[in-house]
């Protein structure tokens, strides 16, 4: 009895830390979204609903849906490029696998500081691509493509793409490949057979890769404000700038809470859809 | 019903040639068998009939028409995987009526179909279930099912019965035999297992190295080999070179092994002939032996019979006797080894 209890033990102790390190500052900003803000200080301890009554302002409305949009269109490009090129890669030979593999890892050790400037340059109208369209003559006024939504999307996508793309690769790279062909001998087109029994096969792997970009890009601070204009700004942003620039943290504290509440209610319905399909095939 | 030609088949991986000019002729409503060990090149043949791979060179035929130029998704072949490949995000009925629905058959008529294929292969009642709450044999006949719902032109298996235990494997074979009778369906079925190819097939294709070693019934096959290596690979047989005589005892290395009375009585010179092990007799060695003597190695009983190994100095011969006695010999024996030279085959050189 002894013997099997130990590697719980073991586990739970990592659990624990993790249960703590995460409830306890979520517990005090839940505490601290119902202080009133001090003007001279930090809070002043109350209990006030003033801080989420706010949210309700048009502002910070906008700000919440932009943000809902930024981050499920960011999550959808980037599962809808890393699929499809992680399923060529996985048909190449082992050297080649191996090249697009260390690459990806390779990308995910960049900063978002170092992409975002990176991408900042590349978009610049003097040294990027604006002004290599104007030399070949394809954009006859080339102005800077940075700051757009545009602009911030790309950075999304490059923060994400191998993230996906090697949660992809384990399971992409293990699938039996007579599944395919055995809806190629059963008359499936060698194109239909990407979407008659790829990705119906995949489709947990691909909700769940949504659902973790999606989380990931509501979080996302510095491709918003480096590579997006003011009204392209998330609430991660926005959030900052109250709890931190206007040190109002009851209000950041509240925010954070509202923010947190919408994520899990549009996880939970992801995840039920995922469910139903699943049980509906 | 189809009837397919090969010819001069070749395939090559690279430098690795895994086909040599493969050369069949399969008649329609045959059932053929396939049989080879690892990498002789039995799957990559029956993958390039499917159009799963190309062949390098030669010509397929099919009803007069080349294969070779119609697309996999339109050769209409109904395949069993060795993994089944069964769609996991499909039900029973769905896998079963995905090849009608490709298709565009009508929802009603494809279910219909799917339902009189799941009573054909005794699943009648499976129809919503998930496939992975099938067992392994469950499984394997909704596969074959799904192959044949689309009522295939040629029906290709590849080992499809290869993980399945010895009992199983047994029932699905004389299932998969009675079906293919019924349909009349031409069959192709790849499988390493002599056994299994003998008890299903019409003829068996022995391939080795990417060649036809030989291709023939399985009475032909087995009595009759035509080289060393289908000798050796269909059943225990004793090969070795005698020395034959007209009218006397044939000597291997000297020692008298049997006197033959029927075909090889008249043959004179070095021969190597192959043996069945039920065609060799053992018998007690005395001060008269003057035969072929050797000792017993290893004994084991096979449940109809009991075969009995024994080493006479570099060479191993293998004797069987039905089990209906106790073992004559036991290990460390010495026996004198006598060769029924009557049910000898010669293997041409």
């Amino acid at each position: 009895m002894k013997r099997a209890l130990d590697p719980h033990l073991i586990g739970l102790f990592p659990l624990a830390m993790m249960s703590v390190f995460f409830l306890a500052p979520l517990a005090f900003m839940v505490v601290v979204s119902f202080y009133e803000r001090d003007p001279l200080g930090f809070y002043n301890v109350a209990f006030v609903w003033d801080n989420y009554a706010k949210f309700f302002s048009s502002f910070y409305y906008t700000v919440s849906m932009r943000s809902l949009w930024s981050s499920s269109l960011g999550a959808i490009v980037v599962v809808l490029l890393a699929f499809p090129a992680m399923y060529i890669i996985v048909d190449m030979s082992r050297r080649w696998q191996l090249f697009w593999v260390i690459l990806l890892l390779s990308l995910m050790c960049l900063s978002e500081v170092i992409i975002g400037f990176a991408w900042l340059i590349l978009m610049s109208e003097s040294s990027g691509i604006p002004k290599f369209l104007g030399w070949i003559g394809l954009w006859e006024d080339p102005r800077s493509l940075s700051p757009s939504f545009g602009a911030m999307l790309i950075g999304f996508i490059t923060l994400g793409f191998s993230l996906v793309a090697l949660m992809f690769y384990p399971q992409m790279a293990q699938r039996d490949r007579s599944i395919e062909e055995a809806a190629l001998t059963l008359g499936t087109p060698p194109l239909r057979v990407f979407t008659k029994v790829v990705l119906p096969n995949f489709w947990s792997a691909i909700i769940s890769s949504v659902v973790t970009m999606f989380v990931y890009f509501l979080g996302v601070f510095v491709m918003p404000t480096m590579l997006g204009r003011p009204q392209d700004w998330n609430m991660t942003v926005i959030i900052t700038d109250k709890a931190v620039g206007d040190a109002n943290m009851p209000l950041g504290a509240a925010l954070s809470v509202i923010m947190l509440v919408f994520t899990l209610i549009i996880i939970g319905g992801l995840m039920l859809a995922s469910r139903k399909k699943g049980a509906a095939s | 019903m189809a009837q397919l030609s090969l010819q001069n088949i070749q395939k090559s991986f690279g430098s690795f040639q895994a086909l040599s000019d493969v050369s069949l002729d399969i008649a329609s409503g045959e059932f053929i068998c396939l049989l080879g060990g690892s990498g002789c090149g039995k799957t990559t043949l029956l993958r390039i009939i499917a159009g799963l791979e190309e062949q390098t060179s030669g010509q397929m035929m099919l009803d007069g028409d080349d294969l070779s130029a119609v697309q996999c998704h339109k050769r209409n072949v109904g395949m069993v995987f060795q993994s089944l490949a069964l769609f996991p995000h499909l039900n029973v009925g769905q896998n079963i009526a995905y090849g009608l629905e490709v298709r565009g058959v009508d929802k009603a008529k494809r279910l219909e179909r799917a339902r009189k294929l799941l009573d054909v292969v005794g699943l009648s009642g499976f129809f919503d279930r998930p496939v992975s709450a099938l067992s392994g044999g469950q499984r394997q006949r909704v596969a074959i099912a799904r192959a044949l719902a689309i009522e295939p032109t040629l029906f290709l298996m590849d080992e499809p019965f290869s993980a399945l235990d010895a009992g199983l494997r047994e029932h699905l074979q004389i299932e998969v035999k009675k079906l293919q009778r019924k349909l009349g369906v031409t069959t192709i079925f790849v499988t390493h297992d002599q056994n299994e190819a003998m008890s299903i097939a019409d003829r068996i294709v022995i391939l080795n190295e990417g060649r036809i070693e030989q291709a023939g019934t399985p009475t032909e096959v087995y009595a009759c080999p035509q080289t060393r290596f289908v000798a050796d690979f269909m059943g225990t047989n004793n090969i070795f070179s005698p020395e034959f005589t007209p009218g006397g005892p044939a000597l291997l290395d000297g020692t008298p092994v049997g006197t033959p009375t029927g075909d090889l009585k008249d043959f004179s010179g070095l021969y190597t002939i192959a043996v069945r092990p039920e065609y060799l007799s053992l018998k007690a060695v005395t001060d008269q032996t003057r035969g072929l003597v050797g000792t017993v190695g290893f004994v084991r009983h096979l449940g109809a019979s009991i075969e009995t190994e024994l080493s006479v100095a570099e060479r191993t011969f293998v004797h069987t006797m039905v089990s209906d006695r106790a073992p004559e010999f036991a290990v460390g024996d010495r026996a004198e080894i006598v060769c029924d030279l009557d049910h000898a085959w010669v293997i041409p050189s």
